[in-house]
């Protein structure tokens, strides 16, 4: 049978209680951190961050004038596909203005694209449909914006890509103009990569 | 072990307080620009796919992000975050893996891939946990499907499947310099640099090196288990069209393994040695995958690598006469060189309406060679070649969309041991909401024999006469030439639910059913020459029936942005016809909890408690069960970003005690305890 040597077992069960006690705080330590949540340094989801950037996508892009039916007429975005950041869209886009319009999203219904949606999101749902929902909606002033790796290469104007853990994003500027959507370079300068330049 | 607990069980209903009151709080989205939000990390709870969510089988994935967060400097330690998984220290470079049972320094029943590539090793039938490695930033996740993944992925995936899959090119770009330094790391260097050679073609290049302490026996006497390593390698990808993909991974390494092994000699005199041996590894792998989406129906995939290694292995035993140099490291080692080529092809179907097809086919040829040297250990033939060929299909019929669908499916494999095996399947996947999933699954897989069982014959021990006029015993390992595939049929039933975007649990229920498991039992001969003894040898029979059974819970929540928690448990039991076969290797209870905290400014606390209990591990020269006990372990740690190039960590491990035993290695009869260690980490972007 083998014998555990003894070793000095009151020191090693005050360390084992200091230890623990130490662990139990640095768990604890949520406490200390709530205060803080709101603007510094967040680990926030994936679905939140992709949401906002729709909404800020939306501040540097400029829809020709017949997008829009008046002056304050919404901003129509549609989420395809991923249900979370259809939850997340919807409170981050109450009460927002954009440009001087109000948000406003939509439901998307399976296999209806949505009538005249100034941004439409593709997601992993309906990743197998993307080639259609994109030609559904080639005529329109529509920003399509998705996140299949191949999104960009299909035809999508802005593809998010997730790069050391942050939501990145790139640029197909050559879908934009085919969608006679203007975007600023304020955009392109923050994109990670922008094709169709000229 | 009792002391310990007061505090840890007070944290846990703190916890439980703070967290409740957290809940409440508000998760109203504050404004951020977009520079802010291209900046922000997100966590993974948010982003379990779809895919996952539905799966029918108990799949866990363990995220880069985890990775970060657990401080894991290796795989193996890393996956001791996953529930049914048993991740259990050797010694300072070993370590015994296994998922749902049937723990060992050489576990048989559970398939490893890195890539693709399997590192499965058919020798001894297991995996040298201290080789595989990568650029850890690089990591993409490691899915760990608990169960017979063997439909798909085959032989030797009887109990899991272990998948490491690495970051494509186009995810790792630009420059990155990582280096830790610490008790145990002395120092441990990565350095990778990725770019693009046009839009579509992306690479990346990366070197590793570590240099690590080994650790100390009970007695405090080292255990000679220092190991280092370097390794180099690339990646390629490249995407021509929007229908093809090509990927190339490449590496090679080379390192020193410190182990130790305990030798016995008889005449002239008893002599019992520990021995130090420096084993070496080398060895060198491409792989190429092509990819296609013919259309949005049919996806082809093809695969094909090449492997090849030279593996030294120290073997300790017991012999009858020792010879001038019987207790030299060199006579000690056994070197076995293996090249493996593999090809594999798969194509999904689902042109038709409620179908979908998954079928494939592959081979794999193994050719080694094994120099036994003057070690205890002979092979019968020392040079083989072995083919492996398969073939699947599988079809996942969706009853009512998105709601119920049934997959069938069935592996046929034809290896040159034991010929044709069918490891058939079925599964059954249930979404009532949304939220919430139900699966179940039964399927038969098989456990190859490996080349030890066939053809090895190893003096595991010797024991000196009791008295003058008694013979010496020497105690072989013998082949069986007839050794034959171990079975199992698994009925498998799982649980997930979301209730919310915040919190998952994920609970899975297994019952294996093992038929043909090989143990050894002996049989004595007498032998008159050189001097009169007796041989006990111990030959594999594949006589052994028995069961197991167990859980497994996993439940992740984000109480709110800045705090993540982790926790899982798993239960296991078990009940074999002989005892002590393999029962006792592994512990009833295993509970971790994880909590990641982040204050801000880009620091962040991770903390961790596991909770492992007790075994007896039975190494093949102990004289009898030796009873482990439960252990406690607890990680602390503290990183800084200080911007988006320079990164900081500190990490404490196994803080509650100075050392504890976890597992018995074969060849030594010494278990290394595991120490508090200590380690300081420096990430650069470039």
């Amino acid at each position: 049978m083998l014998i555990l040597p003894a070793t000095n077992l009151l020191v090693q069960r005050a360390l084992r209680r200091c230890w623990a006690f130490v662990l139990a705080s640095a768990m604890l330590g949520g406490l200390g951190a709530l205060p803080n949540a709101a603007g510094s340094d967040l680990v926030m989801t994936e679905p939140q961050v992709k949401a906002l950037c729709l909404l800020n996508f939306a501040k540097y892009i400029s829809w020709p004038a017949e997008a829009f039916a008046t002056t304050n007429a919404p901003i129509r975005i549609a989420i395809a596909g991923d249900e979370r950041i259809h939850q997340e869209l919807e409170r981050a886009a109450k009460n927002k203005v954009i440009s001087g319009r109000p948000v406003l999203v939509l439901d998307y219904e399976d296999g209806r694209v949505p009538e005249n949606c100034h941004m439409l999101f593709i997601g992993a749902t309906q990743k197998s449909r993307t080639q259609e929902i994109l030609k559904a909606v080639s005529e329109k002033p529509t920003i399509t914006v998705g996140d299949a790796d191949d999104f960009a290469d299909r035809g999508g104007v802005i593809m998010f890509v997730k790069r050391e853990n942050k939501v990145r994003f790139e640029v197909n500027l050559k879908a934009a103009r085919a969608a006679q959507l203007q975007i600023s370079s304020r955009l392109l300068a923050l994109a990670d990569a922008v094709r169709g330049k000229e | 072990m009792k002391r310990a607990r007061l505090p840890v069980f007070l944290s846990a209903v703190c916890l439980l307080l703070c967290a409740a009151f957290s809940v409440a709080s508000a998760d109203g989205v504050a404004d951020f620009s977009l520079e802010e939000l291209i900046n922000i990390e997100v966590t993974s709870v948010g982003k379990k796919e779809t895919r996952l969510h539905r799966a029918p089988a108990a799949i866990a994935v363990l995220t880069d992000e985890d990775l970060r967060t657990l401080g894991a400097n290796t795989i193996p330690e890393a996956l001791r975050a996953v529930p049914g998984v048993h991740v259990a220290r050797i010694s300072g470079n070993r370590w015994a893996v296994s998922a749902r049972g049937m723990n060992d320094e050489y576990s048989n029943k559970l398939l490893v891939l890195m890539d693709g590539r399997s590192v499965y090793s058919p020798m001894f039938g297991g995996v040298h946990w201290n080789t595989p490695d990568l650029v850890l930033e690089d990591l993409d996740r490691i899915e760990v499907i608990r169960g017979p993944g063997a439909t798909l992925w085959g032989a030797n995936s009887v109990n899991g499947v272990i998948n490491i899959i690495s970051k494509s090119a186009r995810e790792t770009q630009g420059g990155l310099v990582s280096s830790s330094f610490g008790t145990e790391e002395q120092p441990s260097v990565s350095a990778r640099y990725g770019g693009t050679l046009s839009s579509n073609f992306f690479y990346r290049v990366y070197t590793k090196y570590y240099n690590r302490e080994g650790f100390d026996g009970a007695s405090g006497n080292s255990m000679s288990d220092d190991w280092s390593l370097a390794r180099g390698g690339l990646r390629m990808d490249w995407e021509p069209g929007d229908q093809n993909r090509f990927t190339l991974l490449g590496e090679y390494y080379g390192g020193v393994f410190g182990e130790q092994i305990g030798k016995i000699a008889i005449y002239p005199a008893p002599a019992f040695r520990n021995i130090g041996i420096e084993a070496d590894a080398s060895g060198g792998n491409l792989l190429g995958r092509w990819i296609s989406h013919f259309s949005d129906e049919s996806e082809l995939s093809l695969q094909v690598y090449y492997d090849r290694y030279q593996r030294e292995h120290a073997v300790g035993g017991g012999t009858l006469v020792a010879s001038p140099n019987e207790f030299a490291p060199g006579q000690n080692h056994v070197t076995e060189t293996r090249d493996t080529w593999d090809v594999d092809l798969q194509h999904r179907w689902h042109g038709l309406a409620r179908h979908e097809f998954v079928w494939g086919a592959g081979f794999r040829t193994t050719r080694d060679y094994v120099d036994a040297g003057g070690a205890e250990v002979s092979w019968n033939p020392a040079r083989t070649s072995q083919n492996l060929f398969n073939a699947f299909v599988q079809d996942e019929i969706s009853i009512v969309e998105n709601a119920f669908s049934v997959t069938i499916g069935s592996k046929i494999e034809h290896n040159d041991y034991t010929g044709f095996e069918f490891q058939p399947g079925g599964r059954l996947l249930w979404t009532p909401t949304e939220q919430q999933t139900v699966w179940a699954s039964l399927a038969r897989a098989v456990r190859n024999p490996t080349r030890l069982e066939r053809d090895g014959r190893i003096n595991i021990g010797a024991v000196p006469p009791m008295a003058p006029t008694d013979p010496a015993v020497i105690v072989t390992a013998t082949p069986n030439r007839h050794a034959d595939s171990e079975t199992v049929i698994a009925y498998e039933l799982g649980y997930r639910i979301e209730p919310s975007a915040s919190l998952s649990f994920d609970v899975a229920g297994f019952y294996n059913d093992y038929e043909l498991l090989a143990n050894r039992v002996g049989g004595f001969s007498f032998q008159p020459t050189p001097v009169p003894h007796v041989v006990q040898d111990y030959g594999p029979k594949n006589g052994i029936s028995g069961y197991t059974y167990g859980a497994e819970l996993l439940s992740r929540w984000q109480v709110s942005p800045a705090w993540r928690l982790t926790a899982s448990y798993t239960w296991w039991r078990s009940h074999f016809e002989v005892s002590p076969y393999s029962d006792v290797t592994n512990p009833e209870h295993q509970f971790n909890v994880r909590s990641t905290v982040s204050f801000g400014r880009g620091w962040e606390m991770h903390a961790a408690a596991y909770y492992v209990g007790s075994l007896g591990a039975v190494p093949q020269n102990s004289p009898g069960p030796v009873r482990i006990p439960a252990y406690l372990r607890g990680d602390l740690g503290l990183s800084w970003k200080l911007s988006d190039n320079f990164e900081f960590s500190v990490w404490g491990q196994n803080l509650f005690d100075g050392g504890h035993p976890e597992f018995g290695g074969y060849k030594s009869a010494r278990f290394a305890e595991i120490p508090r260690s200590v380690f300081g980490k420096v990430t650069v972007r470039f």
